[in-house]
C-alpha cells in the first residue's frame, strides 16, 4: 500500500526538461563562441564554431535568468560564466567534460553584480563589479571596484579601488580587456538610482601593479556599456548607450535626449593615455546604441541599437566607417529588444561578425552569410564569448 | 461613516432590551453536508471553510485555502508576507476574492494579496473553483473566493492575545451589540511577527557545498493594525441594511531573495473599506439589493540602499475603487435576476490611469426535462480606460450556462462558460520604472467547463457514513498577460498566447460516529502552453492532496472543557517547474498541520503547529517559507 502510494506520487512529479551537459572536444580555428540562451529567468550555453557549426548544445545546461561571458577569452579548455544579478557567482567549467571545476561568489551580502571577467596572468584573474554597497562591511565586501582573484586557490586576493572615478555619479566598472601590459576597464558612470550619470571614462591599469595609468574621457557620451577590440589591438571602440530616462513622461523626449548622450567613441590604444581616434554621435539616428559592438576589420565597427516597445521603434545594427564617420544600417529587425550581442572571433575572414537574434532563435551573420538555428523557442541567444575548447 | 456611527449608537440602544441572550459567535463546526458547498451557486464546484480552522493562532487567508480542493497558493515568507492565490491552475489575477462582497484585487498586479485579509473576523470563506456564482463581479476564468466576515450576533465581548514562533504575536478586542433586528460589532486587532526563520542557504553556489550553511531570514519583520466594524439592521419587516468599515495598516520588511537579502528596504500598505448591502424582499419569490462600496489602498515602498532595483529610493502606488449596483430577483417558474453596476477605479503609480464601468448581468433557470434546473448567465461590461494621453473603450461579454440533475443518491452538475479579463491599470500603464505598461495590451479570454458528481452522505452504519464528490473539468485561455524582461532589466507585460489546462478533483469526507470527520481533496491537473515552443507553465502541480481529520471535543466536566474541535491536515505538492523553460524544478513538499481549540467557560484556548515535519518549502524560487513553528492564543469571552 505504502508502496503504491510512493509510486502514484512519485509518477505526478516532473523531470527537469534541461539536456544533459555536453562537452567540446572539437577544434577550432579561430576559437569558439559560447551562446548564452536565456529568458532572463533561466539561461543555459550552447557552444557553436563560428562558421556555422554546433559543438555542443548545451555546455551548461542550467543557469539563473542573468549570466554573462567574459569579453576576453580564459585560458584553453575553460569556459568562465558570470552569474551577475543576484547571485553575483563567478564558475569555472572544462570545456571537454562540461564539468564545473569551481565556483566562486564575489559577494556578501549584497548584490555586487559582476560584470567581467579578465586572466591578467598564471595567477590572477579579475573581475568588474557593477554593483555597490552603500553600508558595507568590510572593503571587500564595497563594490564598485576590480576584484582580483587568486586563479590557482580561486580565492579573492584583494581589490582596486575606482571610486575615486566616481565622478558626479559611481564609477561602474563594466567590461574589460586586456592588450600587452595593460588592462583597460570600462566605467559606466551611472547614479546610485540609475537616474543620472557622468561622462564615459576608459582607465587603463598596469598588469603587474594594477595600478591606474591612463585616463580616458568619452566627452559627450554616457552611460558607456560596451567595448571591443581591433583585430591589430590598436583600437578598443566603446559602445555608450545614453541615459535611459523613465521621468519626463514623453517616450519621444526620452529618446531624444537619450540619443544626444550616445555614440561611438573608437580610442587608439598604442598611447597612453589613449587618444580618441573617433566619435560618431548617435544623435541624429532613430535610437541609440545597444549592447552588442565589434570590429569587423580594423576601420570598421558594427554594433546594435535599441528598438522601443513603446513608441514602435524596432533594433538594428549599423556599421559605423572609423574612418568617415559614416553609419549604415546593416540589418533590421521586427521588434524591439530582440537583437543581443556581436562577437567577431574570426577577424579577416570571410565569416567576419555574428550577432544573436532572438526573434528567429539563432546565431546570424553580419551582412548575410547564413545563420545557426539553435533548437526551442524558450530560451533564445542573446549573448556571446569566444573561448578556446 | 456619520450614517455608521449613527446605527452603532441606535443598536447599542437596541441592546440594552435584549430579544434573548446571544453568546459568543459560533465555535462548533456546523453540521450538513461534509461537503458542502457555497450557497451563492449550487452548480459550482467548491467548498467551505468555517469555525475552528479560520480561529487558530496563526492561521492566515493562505492558510485556510491552500487546505482546499483544487486551490494552490503563492506565500512568500513568514506571517504577513504576499501571498495569492490560484484556482485550477489560473493565475491569481483570474480570481477575484472579496470581503464582505468588496473585491480585493487590486488594479495594479490584478492580484488579491490575502495576507491582508483579516481571518480573525471571518465567519467564512467560499471557494468556488472554474465558474464564479452570478453575484460576482466579474466573474473569475479560475473561479472565485468570498469572505464572509462574523455577523452581529448578540451581545458580547472578547478579548484575546495570541504568541508564536518567530517572535509572532497579536492582542485584539472584540464587542457586539445587538438583538435579532439590529446589531453590531466592532474589533480592533494589533499584531506583528519578526520573521526570523532559519533557512538554508547555498550562497547561489551549488557545485561548491562548501559555502552553504543555515540563515536565519531577515528584514522580514511585520507590525500590522487592523479595525473593523459591521453593524446589521433590520429596518422594517422585509428590509435589512449593512454597513462595513475596514481599515488596516501594516508596516513591514521587505526581505527580498534568500539569496541576497535585504537590508533595509520597507514597505507601509494602508487600506481602507467602506461598504453598505441593503436587501428589501418584494415579495414571495423577489428580492431587490443594493451594494454600494468605495476602497482606497495605498503602498508605500521605502528603498534607501537601492536593494529592490525600483529605480528610485521610494516608490508609491495609491488605488481607489468606489463602485455602486443593484440586483432584482424575481420568480418562482422562472427565476431570474438581473443585475447592473457602475464603478470608477483609479490607480496613482508612476504614471496615473483610470477606469469607469459598467456592468449589466442577467441569470435565468427553470426546470427542463429530467434537470432539476438549468440556468443561463450572461453580463456585459462597458469599459472606458484612460492614461498616459490615451483613451479606450471596449465591451466585454461573458456567458455561462449550468445545470443539475439527479440520479438515485448521485448530484450531477455541469457548467460552461466563456470569461475575460481587462488588463489591470498597472499592467496597461506601469507600476514602477522597472515594471513598466504596456497600453496595447488585449484581454485575456477563456473557455471553461467542468462536470461534477457527488453523492449525498452513504451509511455504511449506524454511525459511519461516507460522501464523495469527483470533478473533471478543462480550460483554454487565450491571450494571456505574462511579464517579458528586456536586456536593460525592465519588464513590460505581453500578450503571451494560450494555455489549455485540464484536470481531476475528488472529494471524500466520511464521518465516525459523532466526534471523528476525514476528509481528503485531491486535485490532478495537466497545464500546457499551446504556442508552441516548447515551454511549459511554471509553478503547476500536477498533484495536491489535502488530507484532513477532524475531531469533535466533547463536554469534559472534570477538565472544564465545554466543547473543542482538534484538526490535523497535511498538504502536499507534487514538484513544480519554476520556469517556462522547464530547466528548475521546486521539489515536492508538504505541510502538516494541527489545531486544538476549547473552550472552558468563558475562555477558549487554542494551539497550533504548522510544517511539524519540517520540510523545506518554497512556493516561489528564492523565498523559503518558515520550518517548524507553534501558536498559541487565549480569548476571554464576556
Amino acid at each position: 500500500m505504502r508502496l503504491a502510494l510512493v509510486l502514484v506520487l512519485a509518477s505526478c512529479n516532473v523531470e527537469s526538461l534541461a539536456p544533459d551537459p555536453q562537452g567540446v572536444n572539437g577544434q577550432s580555428t579561430c576559437g569558439a563562441l559560447a551562446v548564452v540562451r536565456s529568458d532572463y529567468v533561466a539561461s543555459s550555453i550552447a557552444a557553436i564554431d563560428a562558421r556555422g557549426s554546433v559543438l555542443s548544445p548545451a555546455l551548461v545546461p542550467a543557469l539563473s535568468g542573468d549570466i554573462a561571458l567574459p569579453h576576453d577569452p580564459p585560458a584553453q579548455g575553460t569556459l568562465v560564466v558570470l552569474d551577475r544579478y543576484p547571485a553575483a557567482v563567478v564558475t569555472w567549467l572544462d570545456t571537454k567534460t562540461a564539468r564545473v571545476t569551481a565556483q566562486l561568489r564575489v559577494t556578501e551580502g549584497f548584490p555586487t553584480n559582476p560584470h567581467d571577467y579578465l586572466e591578467v596572468d598564471d595567477e590572477r584573474a579579475l573581475v568588474t563589479r557593477y554593483g555597490v554597497n552603500p553600508e558595507p562591511s568590510s572593503p571587500l565586501n564595497a563594490g564598485n571596484d576590480v576584484l582580483v582573484l587568486n586563479r590557482r586557490t580561486r580565492t579573492v586576493e584583494g581589490r582596486v579601488d575606482l571610486s575615486a572615478l566616481n565622478g558626479t555619479a559611481l564609477a561602474r566598472p563594466d567590461r574589460m580587456t586586456r592588450i600587452g601590459s595593460r588592462v583597460f576597464v570600462l566605467l559606466g558612470r551611472l547614479a546610485r538610482d540609475f537616474q543620472s550619470t557622468d561622462t564615459g571614462l576608459v582607465v587603463g591599469l598596469d598588469t603587474t601593479s594594477l595600478a591606474l595609468t591612463s585616463q580616458t574621457e568619452l566627452s559627450g557620451f554616457r552611460n558607456c556599456v560596451s567595448l571591443a577590440r581591433s583585430p591589430s589591438n590598436a583600437r578598443i571602440a566603446i559602445g555608450c548607450s545614453g541615459l535611459f530616462r523613465t521621468n519626463t513622461g514623453d517616450p519621444s523626449k526620452s529618446i531624444a535626449l537619450q540619443r544626444q548622450e550616445s555614440g561611438i567613441a573608437v580610442l587608439d590604444v598604442r598611447t597612453t593615455p589613449p587618444s580618441i581616434v573617433r566619435a560618431i554621435s548617435f544623435a541624429d539616428q532613430a535610437t541609440a546604441v545597444g549592447l552588442g559592438l565589434g570590429f569587423a576589420n580594423e576601420d570598421t565597427v558594427v554594433a546594435t541599437t535599441y528598438g522601443d516597445k513603446e513608441l514602435g521603434l524596432v533594433d538594428s545594427i549599423v556599421s559605423v566607417s572609423v574612418r568617415s564617420g559614416e553609419i549604415t544600417r546593416v540589418h533590421q529587425a521586427k521588434r524591439a529588444f530582440v537583437l543581443g550581442d556581436i562577437a567577431c572571433p574570426c577577424p579577416g575572414s570571410t565569416v567576419s561578425c555574428v550577432y544573436t537574434d532572438a526573434e528567429r532563435g539563432s546565431v546570424e551573420t553580419i551582412g548575410g552569410g547564413g545563420g545557426l538555428q539553435l533548437d526551442g523557442r524558450v530560451l533564445l541567444p542573446r549573448m556571446l564569448g569566444g573561448f578556446y575548447p | 461613516v456619520y450614517i455608521h456611527t449613527r446605527i452603532v449608537i441606535l443598536t447599542t440602544l437596541a441592546a440594552l432590551r435584549p430579544v434573548h441572550a446571544q453568546g459568543a459567535p459560533e465555535i462548533v463546526t456546523v453540521r450538513g453536508a461534509e461537503l458542502e458547498r457555497g450557497h451563492r451557486d449550487a452548480d459550482s464546484a467548491g467548498s467551505v471553510v468555517r469555525g475552528a480552522r479560520m480561529r487558530a493562532p496563526g492561521t492566515t487567508a493562505a492558510d485556510v485555502l491552500r487546505a482546499e480542493t483544487g486551490v494552490t497558493v503563492n506565500e512568500t515568507g513568514g506571517y504577513g508576507a504576499l501571498s495569492t492565490v490560484q484556482v485550477r491552475g489560473s493565475s491569481s489575477a483570474q480570481v477575484p476574492v472579496y470581503l464582505a462582497g468588496i473585491r480585493l484585487n487590486d488594479d495594479v498586479t490584478g492580484a488579491a494579496d490575502l495576507s491582508l485579509v483579516p481571518t480573525w473576523l471571518l465567519a467564512r470563506a467560499e471557494i468556488y473553483r472554474g465558474a464564479a456564482p452570478f453575484s460576482a463581479d466579474p466573474w473569475g476564468l479560475g473561479g472565485a473566493v468570498f469572505f464572509e466576515p462574523l455577523a452581529p450576533n448578540g451581545t458580547h465581548a472578547a478579548l484575546g492575545a495570541m504568541r508564536g514562533s518567530f517572535g509572532a504575536r497579536g492582542t485584539w478586542l472584540r464587542a457586539a451589540v445587538g438583538n435579532g433586528r439590529a446589531g453590531a460589532i466592532f474589533g480592533i486587532r494589533l499584531e506583528g511577527a519578526q520573521n526570523r526563520y532559519t533557512y538554508e542557504d547555498n550562497g547561489g553556489t551549488p557545485f561548491n557545498t562548501g559555502d552553504d550553511r543555515a540563515r536565519p531570514r531577515t528584514n522580514a519583520q511585520m507590525t500590522s493594525g487592523d479595525v473593523w466594524s459591521l453593524a446589521h439592521v433590520q429596518l422594517a419587516r422585509h428590509a435589512s441594511v449593512d454597513l462595513l468599515i475596514q481599515g488596516v495598516s501594516r508596516n513591514q520588511g521587505v526581505p527580498g531573495l534568500a539569496l541576497v537579502p535585504n537590508q533595509a528596504a520597507s514597505m507601509r500598505t494602508e487600506r481602507g473599506m467602506l461598504g453598505a448591502r441593503t436587501r428589501v424582499h418584494c415579495g414571495t419569490h423577489c428580492v431587490v439589493t443594493t451594494h454600494a462600496a468605495t476602497t482606497h489602498t495605498s503602498t508605500v515602498l521605502t528603498d534607501p540602499l537601492y536593494e529592490l532595483a525600483l529605480l528610485a529610493p521610494n516608490a508609491r502606488a495609491l488605488g481607489d475603487r468606489t463602485e455602486a449596483g443593484g440586483a432584482v430577483e424575481s420568480g418562482e417558474r422562472w427565476p431570474v435576476a438581473v443585475s447592473a453596476r457602475l464603478a470608477r477605479e483609479s490607480i496613482r503609480t508612476v504614471l496615473d490611469g483610470q477606469r469607469l464601468s459598467g456592468r449589466l448581468a442577467a441569470q435565468v433557470s427553470r426546470a427542463f426535462g429530467s434537470f432539476d434546473h438549468v440556468r443561463v448567465m450572461a453580463s456585459l461590461d462597458g469599459i472606458e480606460t484612460s492614461g498616459r494621453g490615451t483613451a479606450s473603450t471596449s465591451v466585454l461579454p461573458s456567458v455561462r450556462a449550468s445545470g443539475a440533475t439527479k440520479i438515485g443518491p448521485v448530484s450531477l452538475r455541469g457548467n460552461a462558460g466563456s470569461y475575460v479579463r481587462i488588463p489591470t491599470l498597472g499592467e496597461l500603464y506601469g507600476i514602477a520604472s522597472a515594471v513598466r505598461g504596456n497600453p496595447n495590451l488585449q484581454r485575456e479570454s477563456g473557455v471553461s467547463i467542468d462536470l461534477s458528481a457527488s453523492t449525498a452522505p452513504l451509511a455504511l452504519s449506524e454511525r459511519t457514513h461516507v460522501e464523495f464528490g469527483i470533478t473533471a473539468f478543462g480550460r483554454v485561455s487565450r491571450d494571456l498577460v505574462a511579464f517579458e524582461r528586456s536586456s536593460l532589466g525592465y519588464v513590460v507585460p505581453y500578450n503571451v498566447g494560450s494555455a489549455r489546462t485540464a484536470g481531476l478533483e475528488f472529494d471524500a469526507a466520511a464521518t465516525f460516529g459523532r466526534h471523528v470527520r476525514l476528509h481528503c481533496g485531491t486535485t490532478a491537473l495537466s497545464s500546457s502552453d499551446t504556442n508552441g515552443g516548447g515551454s511549459v507553465i511554471p509553478f503547476q502541480s500536477r498533484l495536491v492532496a489535502q488530507p484532513r481529520l477532524e475531531l469533535l471535543v466533547p463536554r469534559i466536566g472534570l477538565l472544564g472543557i465545554d466543547r473543542g474541535t482538534a484538526n490535523i491536515g497535511y498538504v502536499y505538492q507534487s514538484n513544480r517547474y519554476a520556469d517556462a523553460a522547464g530547466i528548475g524544478i521546486v521539489p515536492a513538499q508538504g505541510s502538516l498541520t494541527a489545531s486544538l481549540e476549547l473552550e472552558l467557560s468563558v475562555m477558549r484556548l487554542a494551539l497550533r503547529g504548522t510544517n511539524l515535519f519540517g520540510e523545506r518549502r518554497y512556493d516561489t524560487v528564492g523565498y523559503p517559507l518558515p520550518g517548524p513553528a507553534v501558536y498559541a492564543s487565549t480569548e476571554l469571552v464576556l
